[in-house]
Formats: C-alpha cells, sequence, structure tokens
C-alpha cells in the first residue's frame, strides 16, 4: 500500500474531503494567533479608551442636524477669508507688478532700441499676462491652501468623507470619491492621481471623469474675481464679502450636485454595477502644526500651482498679444475670432471673448481671467491707463470699468461663473487622465461631458434670466 | 487541444468548447447529451447543434450511441481543461479583483477560451491550487482529476434539519443575483428551515430569519455542517450593534470573500477581537467602530458580513 503512487493517489483523494473553507480558516487562525501574540506582548499608556473630547468633537460633527451646517460653513469661511483676504494684497501686487513693472520693462526696452513688435510681445504679451496671474493668483492661493491643508491635518476631512459616504454610495459611486473630490478642490490633475485609492475599476473612472466638477485652485480665482467684481456690487455697502463668498459657496456646492448627478448617470447607463465596499480610517484629531503646515503648503501647493500657471502664461501671453495684433484684413485675429462667435457665445449669456479665453486657457485654467481682461482691453480699446492693450489698475472697480466696456452684465459674470465650474478639464488634467486610464475614448469623455453640461447650463440660465429681465 | 485552438476559428473553437462543456455536464450528471439538449444549452437551432455534434465525433472528442453523445477520453481531457480555466479564472476574479459576483461568470466564460493552459497553471500556483471555486464548484487539477459529488438542492432538505451551503449554481444569472443579495455562499449555515406552502423556505442564517424563494433553493445544494461550524446562541451581527456596544467577533461570514475579507483581516477583525460602535453618519450607515484602537467606518453591508457573539449589549 506504500509505495510512492499510492500515497500520492491517497493524498489526493483526501484532499477533496477537507472542508471547502479550510484556507479561509487556517488564514483566520493565522491573523488571530498574531493578534493574541501582540496582546500578550503589547503595554498600552491609558484607558485605551478615545479621549472624551475627541469622542465629543466626533459627535458633533456627525450628528445629522450639526454635521452639515457645520461642513457648509467651514467651506464657507474659507472661502470668505480668501475673498476679504485677498483683497489688499492684489491690489499691492498688480500695483507693483503691472503698473510699476510694465512701465519699467517697457522703458528699457525703448532705452535699448528694440522694435516695436518685440516689446509688445514680450512686455505687453508675455510678461502683463503672467504679471496678472501672479497678481490675481498668488493671494487667493497663499490663503486658501493653508487654510485647507489645516483641516486635513487636524482630521476633519475623513469625517466629511463618513458623512458624505452615504450619498456617493446611493448614486453608485465610492465613498472615497469624497476625498478625491476633496483633493481636487487643490488641482484636479492631482484628484484625478488620487483617485488610485479606489480599488474598483468602474467607480474610480466614475471619481475620474467626475472630478472635475470640484472647482481647483485655478478656477477659484475666477470665481472669487467675479463674484467680487459683479455680485458682491449688488449687496448693500459692508455685505459685499459676504454676498460674493455666499456665491462662490453656492457655486462649489452646485459642482458637488453634479458631480453626484453624472456619477448616478454614469452608474446607471455605461458603469453599471454595484457600490463595492470600503473602509475608512477616521485618525485621531490633532492639533495641526501651524507653521509647518504654512510653509508646506506654501512650497508644495501654492509655489508649484503658481509655477506652473506662470509656465504657461508666458507662451498664452505671447498669443494673446499676436492674436490682437496681427490681422487679416481689417481685423486681428482675435477680432475674427470674438465676432464670429459672439452670436453662440450670446445665447449662452457669455461673449466671444471668453470662449477665445477659454481656447486660450486649455492649458491652465489659472489665466481665464487675465486673458478676459487682456483681450477685453485690447479688443475694445478700454481704458485701464495709457496704451493700448495695456492694463495698469488692478482693483475691482477698474475690472468692473473695462468689463461693463465689453459689454458685460450680472448675467455674463453668473455664465461665466456657471461655465468655469462646468468645462473641459485642462490639458494637465487631461493628460493625468489619460495616463491614469489609458483610454483616449475615457479621456475624450471626461473632456465633453462637462462641456456639454457647462454649455446647456449656461444657455438655460441664460434663457431665462432675459425672459425675466 | 493546442492544434484544434490554431486550426478553427475563434468563433468556430468557441462554439466547440462550449459543446464539450454540456457533454462533460451531461456525463457527469449521467444523463447523456442529444442534439436537443445541446441545442438548448447554447441556444442554437437543432441543424446547427447536429453540425456541431459531427464535428466533434469527426475530430474523435465524442462518440455516439444511438442519440446520445459521450465524451471520448481525448474529449473529457479537453472539456475538463475548459472547465478548469474556467473555475481558476472566477476564483482568481473573487479573490484578487473587486469585481462584482454577478459579473464572474460572464467574464470567466470570455477568458476560458482564451487562456493558454501554461496560463492557467501559472495562476493556480498563484492561487495555491485552490479545490473550489467560489460557487462550491470543484476545480478540475492540472491532472484531469475532478470529484463527483452527490448534491442535494436545498429545496429537497428536510425541514428544520441543519445544513451549510455546499455549491450554487451561477446560471441563471437573475437567480444567482437573488441568492447573492441574501448573502447566501458556499460554507453559510441555515438552520430552522422550513417549507412554506408556495414552496419557498424560510431559514435562519447568520442570525437573521430569511425567506429564500422557491426557485432560488432549487441553485443551492446543502450537506450536514460539520462540528465546529455550531453557531453559538447569541450570534449576531456587527451591524445589529447599538452604538456604544461592544462585541467579540465570532468569524467573518463566508460571503465575505477576496479584497474585502483580507483588508477586515488586514485590520484586525479576527475570532476574538473586540469591537465598539462609537457613532453612526447622518444618514444612519457608515458607522465607526473602535477596533484595536483605531477608529474605522465600515458600511451596514460590510458589518453584516461580520459575525459576532457575547455582545455584551451595554450602554456606556
Amino acid at each position: 500500500m506504500n509505495t510512492p503512487e499510492e500515497l500520492i493517489k491517497k493524498t489526493a483523494e483526501l484532499r477533496w474531503q477537507l472542508p471547502q473553507n479550510l484556507h479561509d480558516r487556517i488564514s483566520e487562525s493565522i491573523y488571530g494567533e498574531a493578534a493574541r501574540i501582540a496582546e500578550r506582548s503589547i503595554t498600552r499608556g491609558g484607558t485605551g479608551r478615545r479621549l472624551a473630547w475627541q469622542q465629543n468633537l466626533d459627535r458633533l460633527l456627525t450628528n445629522p442636524w450639526s454635521a452639515f451646517p457645520i461642513m457648509i460653513g467651514v467651506l464657507g469661511a474659507i472661502l470668505w477669508l480668501t475673498i476679504v483676504g485677498a483683497n489688499i494684497p492684489s491690489s499691492i501686487l498688480a500695483g507693483l507688478l503691472v503698473d510699476k513693472g510694465h512701465a519699467l520693462l517697457s522703458g528699457w526696452f525703448i532705452a535699448a532700441g528694440a522694435p516695436e513688435w518685440l516689446r509688445g510681445v514680450c512686455v505687453d504679451g508675455m510678461y502683463l499676462a503672467t504679471a496678472w496671474v501672479v497678481a490675481v493668483m498668488l493671494p487667493p492661493m497663499a490663503i486658501f491652501f493653508p487654510c485647507f491643508t489645516l483641516l486635513e491635518d487636524f482630521g476633519f476631512l475623513p469625517r466629511v468623507a463618513f458623512n458624505l459616504d452615504r450619498v456617493f454610495q446611493k448614486v453608485g459611486a465610492h465613498g472615497k470619491q469624497a476625498l478625491t473630490m476633496a483633493m481636487g478642490l487643490g488641482c484636479n490633475a492631482a484628484g484625478v492621481v488620487a483617485t488610485r485609492i479606489i480599488d474598483s475599476p468602474r467607480e474610480r473612472l466614475i471619481a475620474i471623469i467626475t472630478n472635475n466638477f470640484s472647482l481647483c485652485n485655478g478656477r477659484w480665482p475666477t470665481q472669487i474675481l467675479m463674484a467680487g467684481v459683479f455680485i458682491g456690487t449688488l449687496a448693500p455697502t459692508g455685505w459685499g464679502g459676504s454676498i460674493a463668498a455666499l456665491s462662490v459657496l453656492v457655486v462649489a456646492l452646485l459642482g458637488f450636485g453634479f458631480a453626484l448627478l453624472t456619477s448616478w448617470f454614469l452608474a446607471r447607463t455605461v458603469l453599471r454595477g454595484e457600490a463595492t465596499s470600503f473602509s475608512l480610517e477616521l485618525p485621531p484629531y490633532r492639533p495641526p502644526h501651524f507653521f509647518k503646515t504654512l510653509y508646506t503648503s506654501l512650497i508644495d501647493r501654492t509655489l508649484i500651482v503658481l509655477w506652473r500657471a506662470v509656465v504657461f502664461a508666458l507662451p498664452a501671453g505671447a498669443a494673446i498679444w499676436l492674436s490682437a495684433n496681427v490681422h487679416l484684413g481689417d481685423q486681428s485675429v482675435a477680432a475674427w475670432f470674438v465676432h464670429a462667435t459672439d452670436p453662440l457665445a450670446w445665447t449662452m449669456g457669455l461673449t466671444g471673448v471668453i470662449l477665445l479665453a477659454y481656447i486660450v486657457a486649455i492649458p491652465a485654467n489659472e489665466i481665464v481671467v487675465p486673458t478676459i481682461l487682456m483681450l477685453t482691453v485690447l479688443l475694445t480699446g478700454a481704458q485701464g491707463g495709457a496704451g493700448t492693450g495695456v492694463m495698469f489698475e488692478a482693483d475691482n472697480e477698474t475690472v468692473h470699468a473695462i468689463l461693463t466696456a465689453g459689454g458685460w452684465t450680472t448675467l455674463t459674470a453668473v455664465c461665466l461663473m456657471l461655465f468655469s465650474l462646468c468645462h473641459n478639464p485642462c490639458s494637465t488634467t487631461l493628460y493625468t487622465i489619460y495616463r491614469e486610464t489609458r483610454s483616449v475614448k475615457w479621456t475624450i469623455v471626461s473632456a465633453l461631458l462637462p462641456l456639454v453640461i457647462g454649455c446647456v447650463l449656461c444657455a438655460i440660465v441664460a434663457f431665462i434670466w432675459r425672459m425675466l429681465a | 487541444m493546442r492544434h484544434i485552438r490554431k486550426e478553427s476559428s475563434d468563433t468556430q473553437r468557441i462554439q466547440l468548447e462550449d459543446a464539450l462543456k454540456h457533454l462533460l455536464d451531461c456525463d457527469e450528471s449521467g444523463r447523456g447529451a442529444t442534439v436537443e439538449s445541446l441545442a438548448g444549452a447554447l441556444s442554437r437551432s437543432r441543424s446547427q447543434s447536429a453540425v456541431l455534434l459531427g464535428n466533434l465525433r469527426g475530430r474523435g472528442l465524442a462518440t455516439a450511441t444511438g442519440d446520445t453523445h459521450h465524451l471520448t477520453e481525448d474529449g473529457r481531457i479537453y472539456a475538463l481543461q475548459v472547465v478548469r480555466t474556467h473555475r481558476l479564472y472566477e476564483t482568481w476574479l473573487a479573490r484578487e479583483t473587486s469585481t462584482p459576483p454577478e459579473e464572474w461568470h460572464r467574464q470567466a466564460h470570455k477568458a476560458e477560451h482564451h487562456l493558454e493552459p501554461s496560463a492557467v497553471d501559472a495562476m493556480a500556483d498563484r492561487l495555491n491550487n485552490p479545490r473550489f471555486d467560489p460557487h462550491g464548484d470543484p476545480i478540475p487539477t492540472r491532472e484531469g482529476d475532478m470529484p463527483r459529488r452527490a448534491l442535494t438542492s436545498l429545496a429537497s432538505w428536510p425541514d428544520r434539519q441543519a445544513a451549510r451551503i455546499e455549491h450554487i449554481e451561477d446560471e441563471p444569472a437573475t437567480l444567482y443575483r437573488q441568492a447573492e443579495a441574501l448573502a447566501l455562499s458556499p460554507g453559510t449555515r441555515i438552520d430552522e428551515s422550513r417549507h412554506l406552502d408556495d414552496g419557498s423556505i424560510e431559514a435562519l442564517v447568520e442570525n437573521r430569519r430569511i425567506v429564500i424563494p422557491a426557485a432560488v433553493a432549487t441553485l443551492i445544494h446543502v450537506t450536514t455542517p460539520d462540528r465546529e461550524d455550531e453557531t453559538p446562541p447569541d450570534l449576531g451581527r456587527l451591524s445589529d450593534l447599538p452604538v456604544g456596544g461592544e462585541a467579540v467577533v465570532h468569524i467573518l461570514a463566508p460571503s465575505c470573500t477576496g479584497a474585502e475579507r483580507r483588508r477586515l483581516l488586514d485590520l484586525g477583525v479576527v475570532p476574538g477581537t473586540r469591537i465598539r460602535c462609537e457613532f453612526t453618519s447622518p444618514f444612519g450607515t457608515p458607522r465607526s467602530y473602535d477596533i484595536r484602537g483605531a477608529l474605522i467606518a465600515l458600511r451596514d453591508h460590510q458589518a453584516d458580513r461580520i459575525l459576532v457573539h457575547s455582545a455584551t449589549m451595554k450602554r456606556p
């Protein structure tokens, strides 16, 4: 009976008689044994129970009555702080970079005997666009990002994901999408990369496609400027900042709503499937390292993002100046485009200048507002200072005056805010989406889906607005 | 096998392999395959089915005695390889990916016609040569060994006799989804079952009373449970624990598989772990649990699959 062949045959037979879940049982008992050994050898300080204040804070932040007002309130407070706080440094920077810097640089070029076109491309185009980007973007980012990082550090964001999980589950998406969307509030490309924390490919795709509905730092300045310049001025004196912050908050929440809606739509149509499980660790609250956070968020986020904006602003500035100064027949290239697209833009409550700005700004959303301002000045000859295409003052009244000269109304500002929320992601984000999904199809879907939503939404708003007006 | 793969077109090969699987099925259950049974199984016309069987005979994979067809030894080896690929692929999907259970069969059905035997063996090695697929079907070994089993359907199981699910048929898909929704899977223990008037079965499963529709019960095959499957009298689910309550993990439910199971084990949810429910989200789920000093949020759907006992259920 004991030849090797017989033994092998016998074991092969016996193998089938073991219980089906043998593997699970063995791995479970290994884990169990490891846990017992750990318990015997580790002594813990304290009672092992969570601290009372942490428990109370958790109850407060997850209570059905207080959770949502607190979450919205915190986001609103950060926006208010950013809008109100960024005003003064923005004016100072604009005065310094745009007013003084431009004159200085212009003077050097003239003194060096440089040809007029070279001065135009370099100073009126590239330098001015860059100066604008820095003046418009640096202050809000330097306030917004550290605030956000402090909350992240404190342990607030996982609670937000915890509170919102049910909503995401209902629309067929992953609970961690809340975290990737929060990341998207900083930068959509970073948000798309962050979706790696989602295991299921289906839910990950949903998170990638809808991440664009998180307003990214490149779009906050647009929102904040539009809100401050047009919506804030509608409010009674002293309330401008709060009303502006409120309107930006509404747009941000609208983005959240759109993300849910498109997730729901995708999960019901092309990306069908059940929500998979998820487990989320809620780390204990800890006091954030204030100065360390301030430093790292300034370096890691603000300056890197700003650098990217500057890199894209330089060629874009040249392109803007050229498009406004290279003439085809009796009109500049920009004028041709703007006049051709004006009727289409009008139905969406926008202007041809905005559409052109969005094409120029595909590499980086950050330069939308500067592009709009420069194009408006170049095309209408609106005077913010001396000379075509050169703007000096950067305060809200001047911006308001220039844009009104460009034919803007409150409707234009509202539609721009909506369009800024719902349009194709910037080229960096699109490239990141391609790299993460390895699919041209999904990259195109990610680009067109929000764009179509944005066009339809703006057209509806413009239509209703004009009906009521 | 390899040379059939080379000489026939993709569609033809897929049809042949599907036909072989049907013949294996019939041989295993002792029914004997006919032109009609094959036409029904593959949803083809009678004539197409007859051509397929002729093709199999021509290749020496099947023989006919009167109307009934059987596999030859070569045919059986080929068919077992296809089945092995299918079941191993399902096992891989269940263990290593987050693919939902209702997708397993469809994806495996595609893969079974394309994977090379060497790739299948490599997959088996990586999975530690599993014996059963996630539905409880035995996976043929690489030597072509697969035990025959007498399966008893839950529909014909005597009332009130404890049972353990050994196998769930994954077709038709709609019925399988119902079984899946009831959290029934191979290994699940069924207590206090009794037939209701309409043929459905009421039973106590993981401390919850459920009604299994008659059609679903016929898909479920059961056996007598082992002694260590005994459920403690105070067995409950983690999701039933009130806020502030404490319980000790008894076991992870058999329906908790793959990445989900591993993640829970990684978090330290093992037999004997004490878990406290700390608080719930505004919508009731997920809830957060204190597991070994870390605060972990779990959806009710997951907490359902963690079976706990001696829940002191005391308020803090």
